[in-house]
């Protein structure tokens, strides 16, 4: 699964519009506040509220799995997200590439702060493969673009595409790993939720 | 199962409002987006730099993308989406069935994200055949190319096939005399040494 992700971060990497990013990078007031609220901000509000309530004793796995998904940097498909709904997503977008330069630095902190030895790996080599990750596929990327060139990747738009989606299977298949045991071991609680909201048990 | 779910939907729904509260100012739809953006996160990320080190609960938690798929709709209730399909300059198309307002066809590249260029940061919905601009370049086409433009007179309401005269054109064609400034270097130098 690794792999896959490095190879959609790349594909995703390869796709960034440069010019944009210098256009929104010379007026960055607007970025470093939404950059340090979703990679400062927002961490340390899911770590305290957590904390609060008491989250890191009761239940420690459910603790991690948010604070991993608070530290973790947006997902690489929201400025598609942004421009189907037809919002500004040039703007998601340079966000989105400064939010994910920060990633290696403020996730294995607030893992450290607020999770400390639930998470079994060291903080400081979860930023290793974080720079890594995001590092080495950005350096494919760039490569890739010097390489083949923008018009080339245009021209293979279709093509980038269907490798993406294929990508997008196989990590999709080994995320949901465990969901299918589960729904199969509560197959009767599932199947009833699934029949309260078919379209012909809703009433109209 | 379903806890997990509603806390899945929860926290990416707090995300969203919190953010987008946070930058209000600098507009609803911008707000809109950054917020979308910062509910979003790459589980993949996580789970690849975290690799066999998470116990099965968070894998189950990282396994709810389902929240992501109806921000859409909340986007249409909220009023935040323009309701247009975005100018993205790509070639195929496909449905967003959760989008009240998006239900025309719309032309993505990819949901990994090619986006259009640069010159303009914000991006510019798709003309329809019956929206403005379109009929302002119609006018403008038919302004140039009107036949009372061309031959000083109306268009002829009925035309007589037998009649019609092929008139030939008095120009010469460019081959064999080039318009001016178009000619080959060799020929204008001779031509300013002559003059």
């Amino acid at each position: 699964m690794p792999a896959a992700i490095f190879l959609l971060l790349c594909i995703a990497f390869l796709r960034v519009d440069t010019t944009a990013l210098r256009i929104h990078l010379r007026r960055p007031g607007l970025i470093v506040v939404v950059t340090a609220w979703t990679m400062l901000g927002i961490p340390a509000l899911v770590g305290v509220a957590g904390f609060v309530a008491g989250l890191l004793t009761r239940s420690p796995d459910l603790f991690l799995a948010l604070m991993l998904q608070a530290v973790a940097s947006p997902m690489m498909a929201a400025p598609a997200f942004a421009a189907l709904m037809g919002l500004d997503a040039t703007l998601v977008l340079v966000t989105l590439v400064a939010s994910s330069a920060l990633t290696p630095f403020t996730a294995p902190l607030f893992t450290y702060v607020f999770i400390g030895p639930a998470l079994t790996l060291p903080p400081l080599r979860l930023g290793m493969k974080l720079v890594l990750i995001l590092g080495g596929s950005a350096l494919v990327a760039i490569a890739i673009r010097r390489l083949v060139g923008i018009a080339a990747i245009t021209h293979h738009k279709d093509r980038i595409d269907g490798v993406n989606v294929l990508l997008v299977f196989v990590f999709v298949g080994a995320v949901m790993e465990h969901v299918a045991a589960r729904i199969l071991a509560h197959r009767y609680s599932c199947s009833a939720l699934v029949r309260s909201r078919s379209p012909s048990a809703t009433p109209s | 199962m379903l806890g997990l779910g509603a806390l899945a939907f929860a926290v990416c729904y707090a995300i969203l409002g919190l953010t987008t509260l946070v930058v209000l100012s600098a507009g609803r739809e911008r707000a809109f987006a950054l917020g979308l953006m910062a509910s979003q996160r790459n589980i993949g990320l996580m789970v690849a730099a975290t690799g066999n080190a998470l116990p099965e609960l968070t894998w189950l938690l990282r396994a709810m993308p389902v929240p992501y798929l109806s921000l859409p709709a909340v986007a249409d209730a909220a009023g935040a989406s323009s309701g247009e399909p975005p100018a993205l300059g790509c070639e195929w198309a496909l449905r967003w069935p959760l989008a009240g307002g998006i239900r025309g066809q719309l032309k993505i590249p990819a949901l990994g994200g090619d986006f259009q260029s640069a010159a303009s940061p914000r991006i510019e919905p798709v003309v329809a055949p019956a929206a403005a601009p379109a009929r302002c370049r119609a006018r403008a086409r038919r302004r140039v190319l009107h036949p009372g433009r061309i031959e000083r007179r109306a268009p002829a309401a009925i035309v007589v096939a037998g009649q019609l005269k092929v008139i030939p054109w008095r120009a010469m064609p460019t081959a064999t005399r080039p318009m001016p400034d178009h000619e080959p270097s060799h020929e204008r130098r001779a031509w300013r040494a002559r003059s």
